[in-house]
């Protein structure tokens, strides 16, 4: 009862808190982590190796089951890195599309990683709330490719097809009745005292510690640095839109829950313009029948949901699939963070840390 | 051809796999597996080392089954001898050549292994977890042709030869047309037509290679004053920077592209490795991809490490190199000095070999070793080497303390 030694414990590999196998192993002095060591690589299955023995076709696939609730996301970055690999240009039509559905997905990301944060924490109605609307996203996904998760949305060089008759007034649809529901989350979380007291100050990391990490998306923007690659690297069709990067100075849980709703607002903005100013034209690129690569390196990073995704792609002379393909997955990257926002603080400011970083496992491990 | 003889040499890991194809014949006990009694002309159930004959009926309607046993038996203890069956006789074997060449390959069975060569002439693998590819051809592995290691000075060497040959092939066109001319001129018969030069062909696909330059980016430029000699190549490519430094002088580089106010790379985004087996001088190459956050610009740096080299942490630098440097250790089997925690990262400790080597089979390597120490009774290892048989796995025997 008396006992004052420190205690090791396992957190995860199998814990609803942990959204995936992430073991986590702290140990502890009463309430306080005093160390803290996550574990990963459960997940691990070798995509990276499998794509290097695929076809530049058949990799995307692969891309969609590693942050598997932003497939587009990461489609988005394959297909770009390869066009890039080979110096495509792609059709304006086909990169409004493209731009469309990635913001769709950030939502939809942004939505999903809003529902199970706040369960987390102990709000369970938000995530009732949020998977409403991620449901008609995913509606919408399945209508313009087919499939609802792993999308395998876009092909190099462009779209495999047009977008569906219909697909423009779906879109119209989910836009009009998105707004109010952010608010309606707001209503429920941001006045919240048991919210606030739940992330005010909690996991807190400075915007210092953050670029010596390499910590990226909404995690260094709470922290004030307006980092983002939408802005700072055009792809896509970014840079003919207007849009915000929201930042706050606070570097905690909250300004993240703050920053990364905010996000979903200008999402909606970019997906209206969008939709407003859609080119006419062809989808896909004119391409060879085979696709070879030439000797050639590229790093493509695109901004995911949770951060930098960057794609590393390396092409053999009449190659006909990457001699070497490397994701760098922002959840990764981010996840090494986690000690230094945990260590000294409250174990239950654990579970608010892992899931404020947003990380999918699929991704941590490849 | 049918079957005289079966025997089972030492050496049998009781996978079960002989009963499952053949149980009338095999029978696997506790300890190895044996010829049964019913099958032999003698009537004894054991490993038949006496190589006493087959009951004919036996030999001849299982012939098919006990081969299929002998080749998927994982250690190939299985052996036996075979001749031409005169109730059943190849249907090639008409002429009297044929006969006999036939009755060579059943007798050749006595000398060579059981096993037949598989189609592209290698032999199956013999015992499991082999690393050398030659002796477990049954690995897919595909081994690179080239070392595509990207580089300005590469390729404009090989535009440089590339036009040499062309010029090559024209006058060698001409010259050819020369001779025919005259010798049409000598025999009277009309000229012979001009050659054409060939003029390459139009790209009508929006395809444009990104050819690499010369380093322009004021950044590279300030990189290359800072360092001097220690830059080996720098270029551009892709709208992307790289500079190629020499391996011991990472560290020194990776410091003046954060420190230095002309470049601020505050952030390290990537660090990567690819294997080249075949570059000459070097196995790997390792790219750190530098961010500045401040001024919107990317760097690529580059090392080429050879085998063995152990490179120095960029750790110390960019404190978010450990875990990829922890992931190119698990990955490459690069190891880095001064690193806190050299580690593996996403396979277990004990995994054995680099599953990103190109010599690293996608195919037929991952199995674990099972630790039997607490299996006691030898049920565990039983199921475990049963299931293992039935999905074609070779596990270890596990050695006795």
């Amino acid at each position: 009862m008396f006992k004052n030694e420190e205690l090791e414990i396992n957190l995860g590999p199998q814990h609803p808190s942990t959204h995936g196998v992430l073991r986590v192993k702290l140990r502890l002095d009463g309430e306080t982590v005093r160390h803290c060591y996550p574990v990963i690589g459960y997940l691990h299955r070798g995509v990276e190796k499998i794509c290097e023995n695929k076809t530049f076709f058949q990799g995307q696939v692969w891309t969609d089951r590693m942050d598997y609730v932003a497939a587009v996301s990461n489609n988005l970055g394959w297909a770009e890195a390869i066009e890039k690999l080979m110096g495509i240009s792609v059709p304006r039509r086909a990169k409004y599309i493209r731009t469309l559905l990635t913001e769709l997905n950030r939502i939809s990301s942004h939505l999903l990683w809003l529902g199970t944060h706040a369960m987390d924490i102990g709000a369970m109605t938000v995530f009732l709330y949020a998977f409403r609307e991620r449901e008609e996203i995913l509606d919408v996904f399945e209508s313009f490719c087919g499939a609802r998760l792993t999308t395998t949305a876009f092909r190099i060089g462009g779209l495999r097809d047009d977008v569906p008759p219909g697909f423009e007034a779906k879109v119209q649809a989910f836009l009009d009745r998105f707004l109010p529901c952010i608010d309606e989350y707001e209503d429920l979380l941001t006045e919240n005292r048991i919210w606030k007291k739940r992330t005010i100050g909690v996991a807190p990391i400075s915007a210092e510690e953050c670029l010596a990490m390499g910590v990226t998306g909404p995690v260094l923007r709470a922290a004030g640095v307006p980092y983002d690659i939408r802005k700072a690297f055009p792809y896509a069709a970014y840079d003919e839109m207007q849009f915000e990067v929201p930042t706050r100075m606070e570097a905690d849980t909250y300004a993240r829950y703050l920053v990364r709703l905010e996000e979903m607002r200008q999402s909606h903005r970019i997906v209206q313009q969008c939709l407003d100013g859609m080119p006419e034209g062809a989808v896909m690129a004119k391409l060879p029948k085979i696709l070879k690569s030439e000797v050639a390196e590229v790093y493509h990073p695109i901004e995911a949901p949770k951060g930098e995704l960057g794609y590393y792609l390396v092409g053999e002379k009449g190659g006909l699939n990457p001699y070497r393909f490397h994701v760098r997955g922002p959840s990764f990257v981010n996840l090494q963070a986690l000690p230094k926002m945990t260590e000294g603080k409250l174990l239950a400011d654990v579970i608010a840390a892992i899931g404020t970083l947003d990380v999918v496992l699929g991704e941590v491990d490849r | 051809m049918a079957i005289t003889k079966v025997w089972i040499e030492d050496g049998c890991i009781v996978c079960n796999a002989c009963e499952a194809e053949c149980p009338d014949v095999f029978h696997v006990l506790a300890e190895t597996c044996v010829i049964r009694g019913e099958s032999r002309q003698d009537g004894v159930e054991d490993t038949n080392h006496a190589k006493n004959p087959l009951k004919v009926e036996i030999g001849t309607s299982l012939e098919a089954a006990i081969k299929a046993a002998a080749e998927g038996c994982p250690v190939t203890v299985i052996k036996f001898e075979a001749i031409a069956s005169a109730a059943a006789p190849a249907p090639a074997a008409k002429s009297g050549e044929d006969v006999e060449s036939a009755v060579d390959h059943a007798l050749g069975m006595d000398s060579a292994p059981a096993v037949a060569p598989a189609e592209d002439g290698s032999l199956p693998a013999t015992t499991g977890y082999v690393w050398d590819i030659k002796a477990a051809p049954n690995r897919q592995i595909v081994l690179p042709k080239s070392a595509p290691l990207p580089s300005y000075k590469a390729f404009v060497a090989e535009q440089e030869a590339a036009k040499v040959a062309d010029e090559a092939k024209w006058q060698k066109q001409l010259a050819d047309f020369e001779t025919a001319k005259a010798k049409a001129v000598e025999e009277g018969k009309p000229e012979p037509k001009a050659p054409v030069r060939a003029v390459p062909a139009k790209n009508e696909t929006d395809l444009v290679f990104p050819a690499p330059t010369e380093a322009q980016a004021p950044e590279l430029k300030h990189l290359m004053e800072l360092l001097g000699d220690k830059v080996e190549e720098a270029f551009e490519q892709a709208g992307e920077m790289t500079c190629q430094v020499k391996k011991e002088a990472i560290l020194e580089a990776l410091r003046f592209c954060r420190d230095d106010q002309a470049l601020k790379f505050e952030m390290l985004a990537d660090e990567t490795a690819t294997h080249y087996p075949l570059g000459q001088g070097y196995a790997f190459s390792l790219v750190y991809h530098l961010t500045s956050v401040s001024r919107s610009r990317r760097l690529r740096l580059r090392i080429l490490v050879p085998e063995g080299f152990e490179p120095e942490s960029a750790e110390q630098v960019y404190p978010t190199a450990n875990w990829l440097e922890r992931e190119i250790w698990d990955m490459f089997g690069i190891r880095f000095q001064n690193h806190t925690d050299m580690v593996r990262i996403l396979c277990p400790e004990d995994w054995e070999g680099h599953a990103l080597r190109k010599d690293y089979p996608t195919l037929g390597l991952g199995q674990r070793e099972i630790s039997f120490r607490e299996d006691r009774g030898g049920m565990l290892m039983k199921i475990a080497m049963e299931a293992a048989g039935n999905l074609g796995i070779n596990l270890k025997v596990p050695k006795a303390e």
